[in-house]
């Protein structure tokens, strides 16, 4: 899957989207990458244009959406 | 007298090694400066001098106080505290080089001394020498580096033990990463079993990765691995592939088999050092274990047309299926026949077993079957290239498989063995160990042997494997290569964090120990009886060292010592951090992705952890590559 990498966070590293599967794949600075799944477009998008990477991750994604490290 | 600051005190009773001192008055200050530099005096672990005529004798503190007096002395000791103990370990010629061993005794009388750290320095090191390797410095003086001699460390063998969180992963990294530097060691040859894949992201630069269910597309560029069931000795495929025999004859009737696979298999492609005259059960000679295995089903559980001439096993009686063919399995796949029931009654064709069957062989046979089915066991029964065909043709032998595993073009190979089935994982490792073995022990004569490209074996969590079992195919060959390796260029590094479980031949076969944080009593004396040198004073220190540092004793270092292993660098430390409960970064900055202190999916999906568990293989098909 194809990654933009995310300038300026203190986390995360890159994020990337499938949309066929809605599948996000976020990559974390110390390279540990994991997918999370059936997450909406919207999400993505929300995630990519956000101030902060790091805390619309931890409000949004984390704990709602199940992931699996890859 | 020039070395007045040091003086600490007078030997007044000497027993072997052990040496009690009285302190002087002056030197109870408890604090001496040498050289603009402050010392603790008599600080458990440090070390003294006693210079007899050119020579100084060195020992290691290992008791201070009023127990350190000699008991003969305890009555006549009205405020007896000023004494200590230390334990002697060797001498060097004064601003000469220091030597392990004892050629003199000091006596009574004689003056002890503080070391400096200049001469710690002079003791501890020879930093130019090229088969030195630093793994860090020694811990109360940073200025001087914590050094091994490479020759000793892997042809000695050696061992790494640690409590769990010790630091013990982070120092085999370190160690592999000295190594393997291909600037100094271009020729360095290093194999690791790796049972829980923690080292592939560490080491990824400078080592193959071999995996059961490998990830080709992930970043380590993971490989599989294959380990060739025709490979194995005769009791080692049987472990395997057949499990426990009820009885000799049985085990003899595979056992003719095997041999006479071989034997055809060698006859119709000759291979070069085996001959059908010498050709043993236990050869690496490739067969069709899965021909074999039919062979062997038809004339267990198979049933024939007694009323028809010519020999039974011409007249099998198979199961006929909707299309009216014959159900004669298929061996490559692991099917078998299907057998037409016994047929006694009067009036109809009868159908009886196969005269002289080997009914006791049908559990083995059963269970032979099913693992050649499973994909699990594909890696030692379908390895691929070296898969032969029913005629034991097969399109890679094992010089690829060596060359693999310990002559490719990176110092480093990981065996990854977090795949094997645990019923199976010491015999695997057992079998494993010993084609590398046997392989460079008969190649002592050529440039890749042993002897001339010696062989690193690091053994991590080798309690699982190594434990006091001597049944243990693992145990078993791991005990030769420690008695013997030393010879052919085959050096053990043993690493566990429970040493007492682990044989303790093997351990005390260890010439270098690698002592990390051990607070369990049991382990520790374990350690302690297996060292060679009368060290109690610093085995004490075990359970109080810091994370990441360990005491080193043995043939690779000149002197014990204790020392802060140098961590590698943060993105190539083992992959084997503990999961986090609560993580303590902020969420918003956080690495982690669980824990308890995160909301509960609304809807936890468990069938995906059973797709898992199933195929076993942590990676779902969900996962997008």
């Amino acid at each position: 899957m194809e990654k933009t990498p995310v300038q300026n966070s203190s986390n995360v590293a890159s994020i990337g989207y499938d949309e066929d599967s809605s599948t996000l794949e976020i990559e974390f600075n110390n390279g540990a990458t994991y997918q999370y799944f059936d997450v909406p477009e919207n999400v993505f998008t929300g995630l990519r244009d956000a101030d902060s990477v790091g805390g619309y991750l931890a409000a949004t994604i984390k704990g709602t959406y199940r992931y699996s490290k890859v | 007298m020039s070395s007045k600051e040091t003086y600490l005190g007078d030997v007044q009773d000497v027993k072997g090694t052990t040496v009690s001192i009285s302190l002087s008055k002056e030197s109870l200050t408890g604090f001496v400066y040498i050289d603009g530099q402050g010392y603790r005096v008599g600080q458990i672990g440090s070390f003294v001098r006693i210079p007899i005529g050119f020579n100084d004798l060195f020992g290691i503190i290992s008791q201070v106080g009023a127990s350190a007096i000699p008991k003969n002395q305890v009555e006549h000791q009205s405020h007896g505290n000023r004494w200590m103990t230390i334990q002697l370990i060797g001498e060097g010629p004064r601003r000469g080089v220091f030597q392990r061993g004892l050629s003199q005794y000091p006596t009574i009388g004689d003056e002890v001394h503080l070391v400096s750290e200049k001469e710690l320095k002079n003791i501890y090191g020879q930093p130019d020498k090229p088969y030195f390797v630093k793994l860090g410095h020694i811990s109360n003086a940073d200025s001087i580096p914590a050094l091994i001699d490479i020759n000793k460390l892997v042809t000695r063998h050696s061992a790494v033990v640690g409590t769990t969180g010790s630091g013990k992963s982070t120092t085999v990294a370190s160690i592999i990463n000295a190594l393997s530097e291909s600037d100094r060691y271009p020729s360095s040859r290093i194999i690791m079993l790796d049972l829980h894949g923690e080292y592939g992201h560490a080491l990824k630069d400078k080592a193959h990765i071999y995996k059961i269910n490998s990830d080709t597309t992930s970043k380590l560029k993971e490989k599989e691995l294959h380990i060739p069931f025709w490979a194995l000795n005769f009791d080692e495929l049987c472990e395997i592939s057949f499990g426990e025999f009820n009885n000799e004859k049985d085990k003899n009737i595979v056992l003719e088999r095997v041999q006479k696979y071989k034997n055809d298999s060698l006859a119709e492609y000759p291979r070069k050092g085996a001959s059908t005259d010498a050709l043993s059960v236990d050869s690496p000679i490739p067969f069709s274990i899965h021909e074999l295995w039919h062979e062997l089903f038809i004339e267990t559980f198979g049933t024939y047309y007694k009323g028809k001439g010519g020999k039974p096993i011409d007249n099998l009686a198979y199961e006929i299926d909707a299309n009216g063919n014959e159900l004669k399995g298929n061996p490559m796949e692991g099917i078998p026949p299907v057998f037409k029931n016994v047929v006694t009654d009067a009036g109809e064709e009868k159908i009886n077993y196969l005269p002289g069957s080997f009914a006791s062989l049908g559990k083995q046979v059963s269970l032979l079957g099913t693992k050649l089915r499973i994909p699990r066991y594909d890696f030692i029964f379908k390895p691929n290239g070296w898969m032969p065909d029913a005629d034991g043709k097969v399109t890679q032998d094992l010089d690829c498989l060596l060359k693999n595993w310990i002559g490719s073009d990176k110092p480093v190979t990981i065996l990854d063995l977090s795949g094997v089935p645990p019923d199976i994982l010491q015999t695997t490792i057992g079998a494993l160990l010993r084609i590398l073995y046997e392989a460079l022990f008969w190649a002592r004569n050529l440039s890749q042997g042993g002897r001339h490209r010696p062989l690193l074996v690091v053994m991590e969590e080798a309690h699982i494997y190594l434990n006091d079992d001597f049944k243990g195919m693992a145990s078993k060959v791991v005990q030769r290569i420690v008695k013997e390796g030393r010879k052919y260029g085959i050096g053990a590094m043993i690493v566990s964090q429970r040493p007492s479980e682990i044989n303790p031949t093997i351990l005390s076969q260890c010439g270098t120990f690698f002592a990390l944080r051990l607070t369990n009593a049991s382990d520790r004396n374990h350690i302690t009886s297996a060292l060679s040198d009368n060290l109690d004073g610093l085995t004490s220190m075990l359970p109080i060292l810091r994370t990441g540092e360990a005491i080193i004793l043995g043939e690779a270092v000149k002197l014990p010592m204790r020392t802060t292993i140098e961590a590698p660098p943060k993105d190539r430390r083992p992959d084997s951090q503990d999961p986090v409960v609560y993580d303590e970064m902020p969420q918003d900055d956080s690495i982690n992705t669980g824990g308890w202190g995160l909301n509960m999916e609304a809807n936890p999906n468990y069938e995906e952890l059973v797709e898992a568990w199933r195929a076993q293989n942590p990676k779902i098909d969900r996962v997008i590559p």
